[in-house]
């Protein structure tokens, strides 16, 4: 079928659908262009392309062929990140295969973080797990019976195994139509629209350069010049220091880069080769935004990436003012409960976002929807020896102003079996200041109120180790944005 | 509307978001003595019914004998306009302000201006209530009943009948769900329980029920009036069935036209494709009979959006006042573009609402969509039209393909069955598509809602399924 006005718009739905199983998952042709990326983390979108291309160019995948891989230094994000990439011959008259399809699984990080890679978990290059339809399922237990290997490793590949075919059903299933717009023109004209899309949107952008600078509490100085021109979009960090607590790779700084732009203006627009071609990072070899073995990289793909984020907001609203975020919690602190019996529960509370020059903070919000996943008390109940007394907004905690900072959250546990909780969490005790006059959020807090005691034990630190009893109860408060502009009055008490 | 002479004792009505659909008959919808296709924003449910009856010159002076079996889109009706009215929700103690948070946001992957999907309730109408069901099923704490009765107290103060309970846990042990419902109904308060509610967002659902409740039975009462003389038996399809008429309710009756559809399907063999005034889906053969919905929808309105060239965008009109064929509305919708590119064809009770001189303001609003389109070489707006028309088509192949690949091709002889009021229009259209497949439509295609509603309570072998009855 010759392709046509609107149809690109079908053949993204069509990719919506066959990848809507997969939560981080991505079409990719075998030279790592990205056809079409669909996941939440902003690490993803160049680094899940780049996976499935070295995947392909050590292992020569044919179809039904799966590699994976959990290296952040081939193409990856963080060593609890395990990434399949499977090959797709779609096309009858195809000699090789034509796509790669690729899937992330995310797993629990280990906390505490670490400095060096090697003591962040078991390092798996790009391996065949799959061969001529033989699943090496020896490889993968072996791999899973790692010390290091995050939990339930080998279910949950299997699983996502299951989810990559439903995937390549559909995928197959429309490529099979010999009238079908998933052929060499319409994926063309796909990437041509959606380049014109991004053309379209850096037509809304400001032009000019801006400079921002940031001090890191680890010691590090981040900097940042953004350069907009009518072609394209230049995030420069040069000036910005060597590693020494974290680091994210080359990819992973893009696309916490171009997420940040599109979110920044709320824009929406498919993530592929075409829209990422506007977009230029330059980070200086050995800086902390291109980092490379043996630098450990799980602080660097979730702290790391709020931190960019929010440092390239801030440089676009000195350009363009009305884009700006004020002040807000980092929300991405990470618990780990470790229960006795084995069990584990990670939880990501997210925090309330910054007010905005044009609007109030989204209460309970995490940065650029990274692990945004509503927080279910059922699940947490269900997978854990604990029980949750209450979740709810943390009232009064985001910032008074004009309009006001989005509230955090307020979750009131309590422990019904023993066990032992390792946090990182930048945002506890540091205040988030408002702007313009708008009043400071409430700083996030960790409270303790041991069993048969009444005292409070309060807990600032952004790092650090509890032991807990049984009938212990513990409260996460995570912050609150900044207001933006001066209040009408002041607030009352809610 | 058409109208026979014999006497019918069966009356199969199905309402859609915006038109219902009636058909009367003796023993075999297709020898129906009477249809009728009604607009509803004009002419409600029970002035349509009573105009059958006046048409089918059925009166008082009969003895009840109708079978009446009714199919509802009333829920999503009431959704998508916001008709409803916010319930009560009762939650566990401690979580009344977390129903909110439970919801993923709708806005775009990265942005910054995030909303959440949200929910129809009023959040002084939120309260918790001490129990607490642990996950296992045990009871940790039992319910507490004090507290429902200053609750009773309060929705009494403020005239809320309906109540949705949401208590976590309550698929793994529905008795904390079960007490509350028990003794909100001593209360004549009308309870909408979670665990016992279809599919997988099971709290959302209850709580959609008891938005939608108080217009479900107007719209119930609505029907009651017009035919309580003459109705000798009452049912309504429900998502699972057909039920008793009491199970009128906005807790069973979402869903129960698609099942009404589905049933059909299961009667034909291979591949149905349902192509309604409100949505299209495709039933494919199989072990169960698979729905592949479509999103598309008819009433998908054509944007500029999010490519360089007009589509449609995610949310779809209502027929009141309607895509602008029917002359009232400025907003522009996929079933314009069928018109304006004449592929639409007659249906009855939707043609006579098409007002011929809309024809001009469509290309007006196309040829403003044309301008601001991003491409090198403006199109004219009758080539945009013709580029949505081919967009809506293959946002169909596609489905259809998929459903193809079910395995439902080997026993359809490459033919595909198109039902409802837009069948005969999608006819040429597939056809031009799928050259290599069939598109047959029967004589009554255009009835295949109701007639679904007809032949809902039919098993294959056409036997009366009244196993589900009740």
């Amino acid at each position: 079928m010759s392709v046509f006005s609107g149809s690109s718009a079908v053949l993204h739905q069509v990719f919506s659908d066959a990848l809507k199983g997969l939560n981080r998952g991505a079409l990719v042709d075998p030279n790592g262009n990205a056809v079409f990326v669909n996941s939440h983390a902003p690490t993803d979108l160049a680094t899940l392309p780049q996976t499935g291309a070295l995947c392909h160019r050590y292992l020569k995948l044919n179809d039904g062929d799966v590699a994976l891989t959990n290296d952040p230094y081939s193409g990856g994000t963080s060593l609890s990140d395990f990434t399949l990439v499977r090959g797709l011959r779609l096309f009858k008259n195809s000699a090789a295969i034509d796509y790669l399809l690729v899937s992330r699984i995310s797993h629990p990080p280990r906390l505490p973080f670490h400095a060096r890679l090697d003591e962040e978990g078991v390092r798996v290059p790009p391996t065949p797990l799959v061969t001529e339809s033989q699943f090496n399922r020896d490889l993968l237990y072996a791999i899973a019976a790692h010390p290091l290997a995050p939990r339930r490793l080998f279910e949950s590949i299997a699983t996502e195994l299951e989810r990559m075919d439903q995937a390549v059903k559909i995928l197959k299933a429309v490529a099979d139509d010999p009238r079908s717009l998933f052929s060499a023109a319409g994926i063309k004209a796909y990437l041509d629209d959606s380049r014109r899309v991004f053309e379209t949107f850096m037509s809304r952008l400001p032009l000019g350069n801006a400079t921002v600078s940031q001090q890191l509490r680890t010691g590090e100085t981040l900097k940042l010049q953004l350069r907009i021109t009518e072609s394209q979009v230049v995030f420069d960090f040069t000036g910005t220091d060597s590693p020494t607590q974290f680091g994210l790779t080359d990819l992973a700084t893009f696309g916490a880069c171009w997420a940040a732009l599109v979110g920044s203006y709320d824009a929406s627009i498919p993530a592929n080769t075409g829209t990422f071609q506007g977009v230029h990072v330059s980070a200086p070899t050995k800086s902390f935004l291109s980092a490379s073995a043996p630098t450990a990289t799980t602080r660097g793909t979730s702290e790391g990436v709020a931190i960019v984020g929010r440092l390239v907001n801030q440089a676009l609203a000195r350009l363009s003012p009305s884009t700006q975020l004020t002040s807000a919690p980092a929300g991405d602190g990470c618990y780990q409960f470790n229960f006795e019996d084995g069990r584990q529960l990670t939880l990501w509370p997210p925090a309330g976002q910054g007010a905005r020059a044009d609007g109030p903070g989204t209460d309970v919000w995490a940065f650029l929807q990274a692990n945004s996943r509503p927080l279910s008390p059922e699940e947490i109940e269900s997978s854990s020896g604990v029980e949750v007394v209450s979740i709810d907004v943390r009232k009064n905690s985001g910032g008074h102003g004009k309009h006001r900072g989005g509230h955090g959250v307020a979750i009131h546990l309590r422990f019904t079996s023993p066990c032992s909780l390792i946090w990182n969490d930048p945002s506890l005790g540091k205040t988030n200041t408002g702007l313009k006059g708008g009043r400071a959020g409430a700083p996030a807090a960790l409270e303790v109120f041991r069993q048969g005691t009444k005292e409070r034990e309060e807990h600032l630190e952004p790092t650090g180790r509890l032991e807990f009893a049984a009938g212990d109860e513990f409260y996460i408060l995570t912050g609150g944005g900044g207001g933006y502009g001066e209040p009408k009055k002041e607030p009352e008490d809610e | 509307m058409e109208t026979g002479f014999k006497m019918p004792h069966e009356f199969a009505l199905s309402i859609g978001e915006s038109f219902a659909e009636l058909l009367a008959y003796s023993a075999d919808p297709a020898q129906a003595t009477y249809r009728s296709r009604w607009y509803l924003p004009r002419k409600g449910v029970g002035d349509g019914l009573k105009e059958a009856l006046k048409s089918l010159s059925i009166d008082e002076t009969n003895e009840p004998s109708i079978r009446l079996t009714v199919a509802t889109s009333a829920v999503e009706r009431i959704l998508a306009q916001d008709q409803g009215r916010p319930p009560a929700l009762l939650v566990n103690a401690g979580f009344e302000g977390s129903a909110h948070l439970l919801n993923q946001f709708i806005t775009p992957q990265f942005s910054f201006r995030s909303e959440r999907r949200p929910l129809p309730i009023d959040n002084n109408l939120v309260f918790g209530v001490s129990g607490k069901i642990a996950p296992d099923g045990s009871e940790l704490a039992p319910l507490r009943l004090e507290d429902l009765e200053q609750i009773v107290a309060k929705l009494e103060l403020v005239n809320v009948r309906d109540v949705a309970i949401a208590f976590l846990h309550s698929t793994a042990n529905p008795k904390h769900e079960l007490q509350a419902a028990e003794f909100l109904r001593e209360r004549g308060l009308r309870p909408f329980l979670s665990h016992a509610m279809e599919g997988t967002d099971k709290k959302r659902r209850a709580i959609e029920a008891a938005f939608a409740e108080s217009a479900v039975i107007e719209e119930k009462e609505e029907i009651e009036n017009a035919l309580k003389p003459f109705v000798r038996e009452w049912r309504v399809v429900g998502a699972n069935g057909l039920k008793e008429w009491h199970h009128y309710s906005a807790a069973t009756i979402r869903g129960g036209l698609n099942h009404a559809l589905r049933k059909l399907a299961s009667l034909e063999d291979g591949i149905v494709i349902h192509c309604g005034l409100d949505e299209f889906e495709v039933y494919v053969a199989g072990p169960e009979r698979h729905l592949v919905t479509s999103r598309i929808r008819p009433t998908q309105m054509v944007v500029h959006g999010t490519w360089p060239f007009p589509y449609f965008s995610e949310t779809a009109c209502d027929y009141a006042p309607g895509p602008m064929l029917f002359g009232k509305s400025q907003v522009l919708a996929a079933v314009d573009t069928l018109f304006v590119c004449q592929h639409l064809k007659e249906i009855m009770g939707f043609t006579p609402l098409i007002n011929e001189k809309s024809r001009p303001r469509i290309l007006e609003a196309l040829f403003t969509l044309a301008k601001s389109s991003d491409t090198a070489a403006k199109p004219e707006p009758i080539e945009v039209a013709q580029s949505l028309v081919r967009a809506f088509v293959e946002q169909v192949a596609v489905k259809l393909q998929l459903s193809l690949h079910e395995g439902a091709l080997a026993q359809a002889n490459s033919e595909v069955q198109l039902i409802g009021p837009l069948a005969e229009t999608m006819r040429p259209l597939l056809t031009e598509r799928r050259p290599d497949l069939k598109f047959v439509c029967t004589p009554d295609a255009s009835w295949g809602e109701t007639f679904a509603v007809a032949k809902a309570c039919e098993s294959r072998n056409g036997k009366s399924a009244t196993e589900s009855f009740g």
